[in-house]
């Protein structure tokens, strides 16, 4: 093989591993341009960190800042062309809380390609403004548009799956001198009305969060101080008065390795006290956390449910445990992808469910038989871009969500979409 | 329509313009990014702050007709900022070894990245004028306009990039 083609074979490889680019974030017409990739200082010497922390947390305390709706909200939303068929959203979440840009259409960063850049978790809350959309899944109606409180942006949004809540990861926007973002939480219920929670007030780089089915608990995973070099932290706190309840450390190496990246998914299980998490140990493998039992190591408290298959080309979102814990739904293979699950009990293969011609997300699923995701140019449809939609054996029923032309974008690692 | 004029009498037209441009340039430009970064996000992160610059001088452009060169341009400056940050970090995602890599789901085969290894090797203005002519199969002309030099000097560049490259594929094997 001559030089010449060596070239042409690793550009034609680049061209096969890519994914869809991100849409264009330009800043709102009338507001100041200004570079997105200005990056954040490098953190400071670790000493200053609890200064900087309680700098950050009387900053907020004094700011008094509150979340309110926009003027008029809840707002009139688009109305999509044709509602998907009831019978096909039966038990299915009502509500979707989607992020959205400033200015643009909302769009869907879900977990496409799973690996979290350090990079990003740096200059997420320096990127353009983000608010939060509540819509409606069965007519695909905005309820209510939210904006975050000044100084902040919303990087991050979890819903406890039944409609019951959503909470808002709320993350400070100018980091100075290199400090980790402070996060402040938010509930939305589907009443539209925003509440700041309690607690916590934490600083830190927060890559995974998860709200308990009946909306009580919220488990975080973060660094707590710099990235580079940090042990990744997994919290949960009561959002009722804000308690810290448990905390579990990662294995004791730094968090970000083999070229910046890690991710971590949360999830919980219907049964309310187990924990699902992937990417904090070996990004290929799915844990189960009973937040009950002692214990306050992750290595030590936890148990592997699944691997993802060795031989899987694996090309797009992460691996979910649907929230019976029987079942984990998974998207591999490239051009086309199926997406599938597999038994907790055995790791074995379930049925292949759905096919798309290039990528897809699992979202939301409740057991091995229905699942919320997205897909990108589903197989035997025209070519249509991002969809959200029901899967079932062999069936794809788009939701009508409002989502911007683009829909969806790498997102490496950040949920911005929520059920 | 002019989208100087157009740009310059509303803010909006600069927008659907370099939009437009986005739509339609912004997979070959991260392609040309990810070539020298061997990272996707942040060959994103070049692209999208290439195309930031573009709307904010959009107005100044003398000549719409050349803002693909712009881009690019802007695009390969951006690549040589993020090489030197990347060269005070861990190495990029697509060269992370295979083993426990978070990368490992998505990755180059080997061959490909001793390729994008070895770009990396190269001297700046050989690297990019191999990586344009070579890679994108752009022609003398554009990998000119793009790189800011002569036809000559991109000839040169490409010539002893190319052997360069060569040479140092042998020794990687």
């Amino acid at each position: 093989m001559t030089i010449h083609d060596r070239l042409r074979a690793t550009t034609q490889e680049i061209d096969e591993i890519m994914y869809p680019v991100r849409p264009l974030a330009l800043p709102p017409a009338g507001a100041p341009a200004r570079l997105r990739g200005a990056r954040a200082p490098r953190a400071l010497p670790s000493w200053v960190m609890p200064f900087a922390a309680a700098a950050a947390i009387v900053a907020v305390a004094v700011s008094l800042v509150a979340v309110r709706a926009l003027p008029g909200a809840p707002q009139r939303g688009t109305s999509p062309s044709a509602a998907p068929p009831a019978a096909a959203l039966a038990g299915l979440p009502r509500y979707a809380v989607l992020l959205k840009p400033q200015g643009g259409g909302p769009w869907v960063t879900v977990m496409v390609q799973g690996p979290t850049q350090a990079s990003v978790l740096e200059s997420l809350p320096t990127q353009t403004l983000t608010y939060a959309v509540l819509a409606d899944t069965r007519t695909g109606k905005t309820l209510t548009t939210v904006r975050p409180p000044s100084g902040y942006t919303f990087t991050g949004v979890t819903g406890a799956g039944n409609g019951r809540a959503f909470v808002l990861d709320a993350t400070q926007r100018k980091l100075a001198g290199g400090r980790p973002p402070t996060h402040i939480w938010f509930e939305l219920t589907p009443r539209g009305t925003p509440r700041r929670l309690p607690a916590p007030v934490l600083s830190g780089y927060v890559d995974g969060i998860a709200v308990s089915p009946d909306g009580a608990t919220l488990a975080v995973s973060y660094l707590p101080g710099a990235l580079s070099g940090s042990v990744i932290t997994l919290a949960t706190y009561s959002l009722g008065t804000g308690r810290l309840l448990r905390t579990w450390t990662g294995p004791k190496r730094p968090y970000f390795v083999a070229g910046g990246d890690a991710s971590v998914r949360l999830s919980w299980l219907a049964d309310g006290r187990t924990l699902a998490y992937q990417g904090v140990a070996d990004f290929r493998t799915v844990y189960l956390l009973d937040t009950t039992k002692p214990g306050d190591t992750l290595p030590g408290t936890s148990r592997a449910v699944f691997t993802t298959p060795v031989n899987a080309t694996y090309s797009a979102g992460e691996p979910l445990v649907a929230s019976d814990g029987q079942a984990v739904w998974l998207a591999v293979g490239l051009r086309p992808l199926s997406v599938s699950t597999y038994s907790t009990a055995t790791g074995k293969l379930l049925h292949v469910m759905y096919s798309a011609r290039m990528l897809a997300s699992v979202l939301w699923a409740e057991s091995a038989t229905t699942a919320i995701a997205a897909v990108y140019d589903r197989a035997g449809a025209p070519a249509r871009g991002t969809e959200i939609g029901v899967v079932t054996q062999g069936k794809f029923t788009p939701l009508h969500l409002p989502l911007a032309p683009q829909g969806i974008a790498n997102s490496y690692g950040f949920s911005t979409i929520a059920f | 329509m002019n989208p100087q004029t157009e740009a310059q009498a509303s803010p909006s037209g600069a927008t659907e313009q370099v939009t437009e441009l986005y739509a339609a340039h912004a997979t070959g430009l991260v392609r040309l990014a990810m070539l020298v970064l061997a990272e996707q996000a942040a060959a994103e992160d070049v692209v999208q702050d290439a195309f930031l610059g573009l709307y904010r001088r959009w107005h100044a452009l003398s000549d719409p007709g050349k803002a693909l060169a712009y881009l690019r341009s802007s695009v390969l400056n951006g690549c040589r900022d993020a090489l030197r940050k990347q060269s005070r970090r861990p190495p990029a995602a697509l060269l992370a070894p295979d083993a426990e890599s978070a990368e490992a789901r998505v990755l180059l085969g080997e061959e490909h990245r001793e390729v994008i290894r070895a770009l990396r090797r190269l001297p700046g203005r050989q690297r990019e004028a191999v990586i344009l002519r070579y890679c994108l199969a752009l022609p003398e002309g554009e990998v000119a306009s793009a790189m800011n030099v002569s036809r000559g000097t991109v000839k040169s560049a490409s010539h002893r990039g190319l052997a360069a490259l060569a040479r140092l594929l042998k020794e990687d094997q």
